[in-house]
């Protein structure tokens, strides 16, 4: 049932990014994946507080569910360096360069903002995210 | 169909359906990656103590291949769909999305960085890096 609910989860997470870009890109037509990066630092944002929220064991479920499903669809890893590489314009731009540092910058913030007592808590255990 | 093209409702329904599908996929296929009992390898390798043991070393692993495997997949035979195309959408919005995470790996740098902050900063910059990398030869693979 977890696993089944984790993989909902992540569909639902790729739904609600892909109606993200597609509404911004219907407003800014443009190949570049600003939309994708609002998505991963939201995304980052919601990890950061599931992470240091649902700690209980009544909440370790859910806390999988929201990491790895929700928050793992939402939040793509490949958008970027695609972008990068995919030569939509022909070259490789030196903005999509900045976009990846910006990226994992907002990313590292977002998760650091949310999460203040990262590692204090003895529930806490890092290798049993997935999202 | 250029990016920025308004699709019909029915359109955008489907486009939903096929990205969910495919999303289904990818989250189901990295869950699973991520369940394997992997602590045993690790332990040998990085040690049971220390930074290098908290480190999400399988999903850095799907994040590698997965974008490479997008990567050679948009450079190669979806080298002229657009972002609405519906393969595109499935293979990459939706499977390629779900497969690879971006939010858990820097959950893990939060722990990472309790335990050692240059540890935490040198996995950040091997995560940047390996996506990168992972890209560029992905990409190369069909330049030649």
């Amino acid at each position: 049932v977890n696993l089944l609910l984790v993989t909902l989860a992540g569909a639902l997470g790729c739904v609600v990014r892909y109606l993200f870009e597609y509404s911004v890109r219907a407003h800014h037509p443009t190949l570049r994946p600003w939309a994708t990066v609002g998505a991963n630092a939201l995304g980052c944002g919601i990890a950061g507080w599931a992470a240091y929220q649902l700690t209980s064991s009544m909440e370790v479920h859910i806390r999988t569910i929201v990491l790895t499903g929700f928050c793992g669809g939402l939040t793509p890893r490949q958008g970027t360096p695609l972008a990068i590489f995919r030569g939509d314009s022909g070259r490789h731009s030196p903005t999509l360069w900045s976009f990846f540092c910006s990226r994992s910058c907002t990313g590292a913030l977002e998760v650091s903002r949310t999460y203040p007592h990262v590692g204090r808590s003895t529930k806490f255990e890092a290798r049993r995210f997935g999202g | 169909m250029a990016p920025h093209t308004t699709l019909t409702p029915r359109q955008l329904l489907t486009a939903v359906v096929v990205v969910a599908a495919g999303g289904a996929v990818g989250t189901l296929l990295r869950d699973l990656a991520l369940r394997i009992d992997t602590t045993h390898w690790f332990i040998q390798i990085v040690g049971a103590t220390g930074w290098a043991s908290r480190v999400p070393w399988v999903l850095a692993l799907v994040n590698i291949v997965g974008v490479y495997l997008a990567t050679v997949a948009l450079r190669g035979p979806l080298v002229r769909h657009d972002p609405n195309n519906l393969t595109r959408l499935v293979i990459i919005t939706g499977f390629f999305g779900g497969f690879t995470s971006y939010s858990s790996l820097y959950v893990s740098l939060g722990t990472i960085w309790h335990v050692s902050v240059l540890g935490a900063l040198f996995t950040a910059l091997l995560a940047v890096l390996s996506g990168v990398v992972a890209a560029w030869l992905g990409a190369r693979s069909w330049s030649k």
